[in-house]
């Protein structure tokens, strides 16, 4: 995973892009931000470990499967559940976030070449990665914050809205 | 779907959340058999023998850097050691309590010669950073969608702060 922060910033600046050619209100681009959280929600482990989990519940189980498409759509499921209406459109916000975050993590460096298994449970299949990153170098935040902030400027000095 | 009820959107919500806690068990049952490496579970139940001469990918917390070579630990499910191998090739600068993927084969149950190698964790400084720059983004976001919007606490749900109409009209109100 890239660092958190990365991947807000990242789905902030692309619903900014996506804004110029069909307007996106503000609340639902602060849903495809907290959606591009939702697949890291498997770092819970680093409060209660997978192996006390499975002790709890007398199953084997593991919380990275939160981190895969069919985590992302479950839990994209389950937040358009906390709005009253407009289910649908909080669906495909959280979910878009959640997608974004897990393009990015798709092209994170693996040592013999292939991607994790997100793909899971359509498919197991690891597709090749160009390695771009690892989450711990600055140099990744740093190249979120410029996107970000040439999005920004861009979108308050040269668009035009109605 | 348009509105719903509180009563529905609560059942859906337990479907749900069994869905999703289902998913997690199938996750865990079926993925020694689908990831095409050793896990950690597997070097602790079998130790690293049955896999020497193999060609895998490994990750690990790094413990003593010399010259020659590196000990890392893997773990399993519980944080528990699986696993200690002293790992020769890795050129990159790591230092104890760094994390890294080593690809490679395993020459002997202790030993792995690494081809390529991801640094994760240059150090724990570094895992220290990833973790304060995910809070970071973790509270801007939660703060941007509570200044988005708020609770409707007659229908127990989230409405939005700019509109009363579930179909809300603002379209571009840039803060």
């Amino acid at each position: 995973m890239a660092d958190l922060l990365t991947h807000v910033l990242l789905a902030y600046a692309g619903c900014t892009i996506l804004n110029w050619y069909r307007p996106i209100p503000n609340h639902w681009i602060a849903v495809t931000m907290v959606g591009s959280i939702l697949p890291d929600l498997n770092r819970v482990t680093l409060i209660v470990s997978n192996g006390t989990l499975e002790t709890l519940l007398g199953v084997p189980f593991d919380l990275d499967a939160l981190s895969t498409l069919g985590g992302a759509i479950i839990l994209a499921g389950i937040g358009s559940m906390v709005v009253a209406n407009q289910h649908r459109q909080m669906f495909a916000a959280l979910f878009a976030g959640a997608l974004s975050h897990l393009f990015i993590d798709g092209v994170k460096a693996y040592a013999d070449g292939a991607a994790g298994m997100w793909l899971y449970p359509v498919s197991w299949a690891r597709h090749p990665t160009p390695s771009l990153y690892v989450s711990s170098d600055p140099a990744v935040l740093t190249v979120a914050v410029s996107i970000t902030v040439t999005v920004v400027t861009i979108d308050r000095y040269a668009i035009q809205t109605t | 779907m348009s509105r719903m009820r509180l009563a529905s959107r609560i059942t859906i919500t337990i479907i749900l959340l069994t869905t999703l806690g289902g998913l997690c068990v199938h996750y865990d049952t079926t993925y020694d058999e689908n990831w095409p490496h050793p896990t950690g579970e597997q070097l602790q139940e079998q130790s690293p023998e049955p896999f020497v001469g193999e060609r895998v990918l490994l990750f690990g917390e790094v413990q003593t850097v010399n010259p020659d070579a590196t000990t890392i630990n893997i773990t399993d499910d519980n944080d528990n050691v699986a696993a200690e191998l002293e790992v020769t090739g890795i050129e990159d600068r790591v230092k104890p309590g760094g994390v890294v993927q080593v690809y490679g084969v395993l020459e002997s149950k202790t030993k792995l010669h690494a081809e390529q190698t991801v640094v994760v964790n240059r150090d724990p400084s570094a895992t220290i950073y990833k973790l304060g720059a995910s809070v970071v983004g973790l509270l801007l976001s939660v703060a941007y969608f509570f200044r988005q919007w708020q609770i409707d606490f007659q229908k127990l749900a989230f409405k939005p702060r700019t509109t009363k109409d579930p179909e809300p009209e603002e379209v571009h109100n840039r803060g």
